[in-house]
């Protein structure tokens, strides 16, 4: 335990270290009772209890009745053969699925520049003001979100009342809870490249432009390709902010629709319906993070399973 | 040469910096002026008092006698947030810690295979999976069937079930503490988002009688005459977190630089 604490740190991309592995069989004496059947026991049933909740709500969401633990058949009932309660034709459903996309897409489009350009400068502006904004950013990212969402509330309801509850408010409050990512992974990433390269680059005689656009963006460019990954699957997860911003129905997302349904009664399969929407468009944004950040370090060392931890934001 | 460098990378920052100021920056000062403001006794609205010399700390005690005075209604409150945390963190460090440190240790080749089903609830929403155990804990639920066949008779475990809220907590948050393989940073990861909940609690009781922290503050939001005493509650909240939140930035920032 201390060994794996000492070498490894934080990420699972550590966890994935062989160190503790070699170690292990180096000095099998350290572990007198071979393989630890008992733990390995423990985590399937770990794993068992933290996924088999979800198969089983996604399973529901295909039943052809309103039950949510008696089969009654395979349909798309809840999706949209239903004319009434299923998500396509019930339009606060419509309109979640909808607004949840929009939120994502406005999000990653303005956090992501934002952020990166943030990391560019501030890593090598020298004072006490990018000092204070660096620390103000990492601040952003640790600040429980409640206490984040009632700030934006309150200035969206006072100060800045002329921006009022609904989509603009909720895009302003995302970016700024969510420019954290790029503004990190892009400083980490500067900070493993160095400046040898800039520097080849400007005794080869660039200019600043030049060094930016042709060496520091392409190998920025995973970091940068992780960071809005990350984003845009943080804004469909993200629950808190909107729900804190958003005034009506046609700017209410998936995850407010779900609670606010839900609790107090039952909403009834077309809600498993929804979160399984939720559920279909984040792996669908992992498996295009996945391969696009394989495909753009290749020829770099590092493997599947460290593209997997970064863009899922422990790398 | 030199300065004009400088110019291009202050250019750079400069967006980041002003977003920043303009909407997190300024946004906690007005949380601050609204908590230390004065109240619209005809509208029963906030008024924020944006200098710091006529600042009235009349909203601060009005919270302080409701927190710790004698008739202190979000006393039991305070009381219970902390109990529910302290019991669902030390659940999650039960029994995320041997998972976690099988999988660091033992899982060898199939490493792969557990880090992936590992991380894999960071990817689900946090609704569905709250929403998938509502399904399983109603009435008529699994959960229930399950008791049944050993002839236990149905439990209420939605509607004000103290145990069905720690649960919710520990399931909702365990696997940020997995993922971190140092103990103390660890629990930080999971005490501080959920000593900000009100969500899973609402979704998995709703009852006043297991109401949070973060529950009287969401409840106190858009509630006429309130307004001011949330804004005081979470700067508090901020107050008491901003030790733990420091320290946390500090402790992973050492943990990378190693």
């Amino acid at each position: 335990m201390t060994a794996t604490n000492a070498s490894a740190p934080e990420t699972p991309a550590a966890v994935a270290a062989p160190a503790t592995d070699t170690r292990t069989r180096r000095r099998p004496w350290r572990n007198p009772w071979g393989h630890p059947w008992f733990l390995e026991g423990f985590t399937w049933l770990y794993l068992a209890w933290s996924l088999v909740p979800i198969v089983i709500a996604v399973l529901f969401s295909f039943n052809n009745g309103r039950s949510q633990s008696a089969w009654q058949g395979f349909s798309w009932r809840w999706y949209f053969s239903d004319p009434v309660n299923s998500v396509w034709h019930n339009p606060q459903l419509h309109a979640a699925v909808i607004q949840t996309v929009r939120l994502s897409v406005l999000t990653t489009v303005i956090a992501v520049p934002l952020g990166v350009a943030f990391a560019l400068g501030i890593n090598r502006w020298r004072g006490p003001v990018p000092a204070t904004f660096n620390f103000v950013m990492i601040l952003s990212y640790v600040i429980p979100e409640l206490i984040f969402g009632v700030s934006m509330f309150f200035v969206f309801t006072t100060l800045f009342s002329t921006v009022h509850l609904g989509t603009t408010a909720e895009v302003l409050g995302l970016v700024t809870w969510n420019v954290s990512w790029p503004a990190i992974v892009v400083q980490a990433r500067l900070v493993t490249l160095g400046p040898q390269y800039e520097e080849a680059a400007a005794d080869l005689g660039a200019n600043q432009f030049q060094v930016l656009r042709r060496v520091l963006l392409p190998l920025l460019a995973p970091a940068i390709f992780a960071s809005a990954v990350l984003v845009f699957s943080g804004v469909i997860d993200d629950f808190v902010i909107v729900d804190l911003l958003s005034s009506s129905a046609g700017n209410t997302p998936m995850s407010v629709i779900i609670y606010s349904t839900q609790h107090g009664g039952n909403g009834g399969p077309a809600l498993n319906a929804l979160g399984s929407i939720m559920l279909a468009m984040s792996l669908i944004i992992v498996v295009i993070g996945y391969i696009g950040y394989r495909l753009l370090t290749r020829g770099e060392r590092g493997s599947g399973l460290t593209a997997l931890t970064t863009i899922a934001g422990e790398g | 040469m030199r300065k004009r460098k400088n110019v291009f990378w202050v250019a750079l920052a400069a967006p980041g910096i002003i977003w920043l100021a303009i909407l997190f920056v300024v946004p906690f000062y007005a949380v601050l002026s609204i908590a230390m403001g004065k109240l619209n006794q005809l509208y029963e609205a906030p008024v924020a008092v944006w200098n710091p010399v006529s600042w009235s700390s009349s909203n601060v005690i009005n919270v302080w006698r409701d927190l710790f005075g004698s008739v202190s209604f979000a006393g039991p409150i305070l009381v219970r947030t902390i109990v529910y945390v302290a019991l669902a963190s030390l659940l999650c460090l039960v029994i995320g810690y041997p998972a976690a440190y099988f999988v660091a240790r033992f899982a060898g080749r199939r490493k792969g295979l557990f880090l992936v089903l590992l991380i894999a609830p960071f990817w689900i929403s946090y609704m569905m999976r709250m929403l998938a155990w509502i399904d399983l804990l109603s009435t008529g639920g699994y959960v229930n069937k399950a008791l049944g066949w050993v002839g236990i008779s149905p439990v209420n475990w939605l509607g004000g079930n103290s145990a069905t809220v720690v649960f919710g907590l520990v399931y909702g948050y365990i696997p940020y503490l997995i993922l971190v393989q140092v103990i103390l940073t660890g629990l930080l990861i999971t005490v501080l988002p959920m000593l900000g909940d009100y969500y899973t609690n609402q979704m998995l009781s709703g009852a006043a009688s297991t109401s949070m922290i973060g529950n009287l503050i969401q409840g106190q939001l858009g509630t006429p005459g309130l307004e001011a005493q949330g804004a005081v509650l979470s700067m508090l909240l901020l107050l008491v977190l901003l030790i733990p939140m420091i320290y946390y930035v500090i402790a992973t920032n050492r943990e990378a630089a190693r």
